[in-house]
């Protein structure tokens, strides 16, 4: 090809002038010198779509979720892929098992149930991991069983806890479990009220009602739920207790008169709409007088969970009509929390157990200084202290603080075994010895030598969880994130 | 889909503070939030949420406020007695300049553009 060209050019002058003419610059060059007076045309640069546009053939499917990732990862079901645990021999939670410490245990499925419903299994604690939710029995457990558990049959202002940790050492876990605990012990008749989250309280995300009668404000959207929750955990307990005096009203245009001793605490909250009404009802305060009466009989556990977001920020998002914050005890809810925390409401038997969240900073004090952990600075500022919360708090005796330590070395290795066994954790091939051998049939003079690898997953395995106690200090959140999530 | 408040449609998913401020003239985020105050409505409650007797409350409460067109011929008005006066700023408002004793040799172009007589057309 490049001879044939190189020709065509040689054999160009006899019909061309010169061998120059051929190249299309000379042309152009040429032309431009002829209309040199006129001006240059520009050409219309148009742009056309159809011809990018490429013929779709597939119709677009929308994503798998519309979700975030983080919580695309807890809604997406992956607990259906996990590993199956009934190979595994794991024990239930009992207060028997807690004579075995750091012993990975499950949830019996009626425990579980109830917890799911009262919303236990929070969020970013990465239950998507296993098929059910477990949890480790730690020394944690023992200690909250011996000061908390082992007193529910006295009173509740007698029997008050509050968890108080670093982020991620399993506060909440640990309110879990209490709960399983308790209704191991007292064989599923004990009252569960559980709030998951308290900031839900205060964040101006219920509506929000004056109750002239009770001088507090009703919180109706927030109420129906959490009754919803307490009715559904509590419902086996509530269709034994009788109620202790006679009530009457209207659902759906139907009159209910509910007789003393004859109907049951389940037929009230089931068949009563009052709490979710937009209107001021007393339906709140009757279901406590029926919980404090019930008392005497089974235990209540009353726990709340993130209970610093509202004790340390007592001033909430709700307004009055004259546009004033409202407080946190101007609310119903929020003065049955602050009454049961500080003893003034009282159950015969039962207990209260608080948990700290350890998102929030350290600015506020009022919990801390209520629980004794810091002292009292009159100099405070208003916003960081509040002096009448934390004066509730620390009436008839104060609230015990109950500091949730991170896990041993044991219990992160009986932890990473579990892990390990359920597939959560990946123990790679790493060569933990090298040496040489000499090849058969390589001469003596000259033998040759090969390396020879040898991998002991065992000693692997050591090193992980050396590793890893020492990166994340025992914290059952760091060591997951440093161990198997990379997210 | 909007909600009607005060002959205004609102995004019906938009929180009813925020939609409040975003669609009237004459209320920003703290009147809206006032007035919320003053209906009953809680922070978080989105306009599709609002019933008919809380809208009816809203346009009775946004309507005793100075809003929209007499807000509007209100800033006329003021703008208008300046001049009138013969006052320093109204003599500013009439040349399309910086009234408040900002400099002109840059960056008096959104002076140029506000300042006039009639501010806004009612």
């Amino acid at each position: 090809m490049l001879r044939l060209a190189s020709n065509l050019v040689k054999k160009a002058p006899a019909n061309v002038v010169s061998a120059r003419c051929l190249s299309s610059t000379t042309i152009v060059q040429a032309k431009a010198k002829s209309n040199a007076g006129a001006k240059p045309v520009k050409k219309k640069v148009t742009f056309d779509p159809k011809k990018f546009q490429q013929p779709q053939t597939k119709v677009k499917k929308s994503g798998m979720t519309h979700l975030e990732f983080h919580d695309a990862v807890r809604s997406m079901n992956f607990d259906k892929l996990a590993v199956d645990l009934n190979s595994f021999e794991i024990d239930n939670l009992t207060v028997e098992a807690l004579s075995e410490p750091a012993k990975v245990v499950k949830y019996d499925e009626k425990t579980s149930e109830k917890l799911n419903y009262l919303g236990s299994f929070k969020k970013f604690q990465h239950h998507e991991l296993f098929q059910r939710p477990v949890s480790l029995v730690s020394h944690n457990t023992v200690n909250l069983n011996e000061q908390f558990i082992s007193k529910l049959d006295g009173p509740s202002k007698d029997n008050r806890v509050c968890l108080v940790g670093e982020r991620g050492s399993g506060k909440s876990t640990l309110v879990t479990q209490a709960k399983a605990l308790a209704l191991n012990k007292y064989n599923q008749d004990v009252i569960l009220l559980h709030i998951d989250l308290a900031e839900s309280l205060t964040n101006g995300t219920s509506s929000y009602i004056y109750n002239a009668r009770t001088k507090k404000l009703q919180q109706p959207m927030f109420t129906k739920r959490w009754i919803y929750k307490v009715l559904q955990a509590n419902q086996d307990i509530f269709k034994k207790l009788t109620l202790t005096q006679d009530v009457s009203f209207q659902n759906k245009r139907v009159d209910h008169h509910l007789k003393k001793g004859e109907n049951t605490l389940y037929d009230f909250l089931s068949l009563n709409i009052d709490f979710g009404k937009q209107q001021p009802t007393t339906a709140f305060s009757f279901f406590v007088n029926e919980l404090l009466h019930h008392s005497q009989n089974v235990p209540v556990i009353f726990s709340v969970d993130n209970i610093n977001t509202i004790v340390d920020f007592p001033v909430t998002k709700y307004r009055h009509t004259d546009f004033t914050p409202v407080h946190l005890s101007e609310l119903e809810i929020g003065d049955f929390i602050l009454k049961v925390a500080g003893g003034e409401t009282n159950f015969a038997k039962g207990g209260v157990l608080l948990s700290k969240t350890g998102v929030l900073g350290h600015h506020q004090k009022t919990l801390s200084i209520a629980l004794g952990l810091e002292e009292h600075n009159p100099y405070l500022n208003k916003k960081f202290f509040d002096l009448n919360v934390a004066n509730t708090l620390l009436a008839n005796g104060g609230i015990k603080p109950l500091i949730v330590e991170n896990l041993n070395k044991d219990e992160t290795r009986e932890l990473m075994e579990f892990w390990r066994e359920s597939g959560v954790l990946y123990v790679k091939d790493y060569y933990t010895k090298e040496s040489t051998k000499t090849i058969e049939g390589s001469s003596e003079d000259k033998p040759v030598k090969q390396k020879e690898e040898h991998f002991d997953p065992e000693l692997q395995f050591n090193r992980m969880v050396n590793n890893l106690y020492t990166v994340s200090t025992g914290n059952p959140h760091y060591l997951l994130k440093a161990s198997s999530i990379s997210f | 889909m909007g909600v009607h408040v005060f002959g205004k449609s609102i995004k019906h998913n938009s929180l009813v503070r925020i939609g409040l401020a975003k669609a009237i003239f004459g209320i920003g985020y703290r009147t809206a939030e006032r007035i919320c105050a003053k209906v009953g409505i809680y922070p978080q409650m989105r306009m599709n949420q609002l019933s008919e007797p809380q809208i009816m409350d809203l346009n009775k409460e946004i309507s005793e406020l100075l809003v929209e067109g007499h807000l509007k011929q209100k800033i006329n008005n003021d703008i208008k007695l300046k001049r009138d006066i013969g006052s320093f700023a109204g003599f500013r408002h009439a040349q399309g300049l910086p009234v408040r004793g900002q400099g002109t040799r840059n960056n008096a172009t959104t002076a140029g553009k506000l300042n006039k007589l009639e501010r806004f057309r009612v």
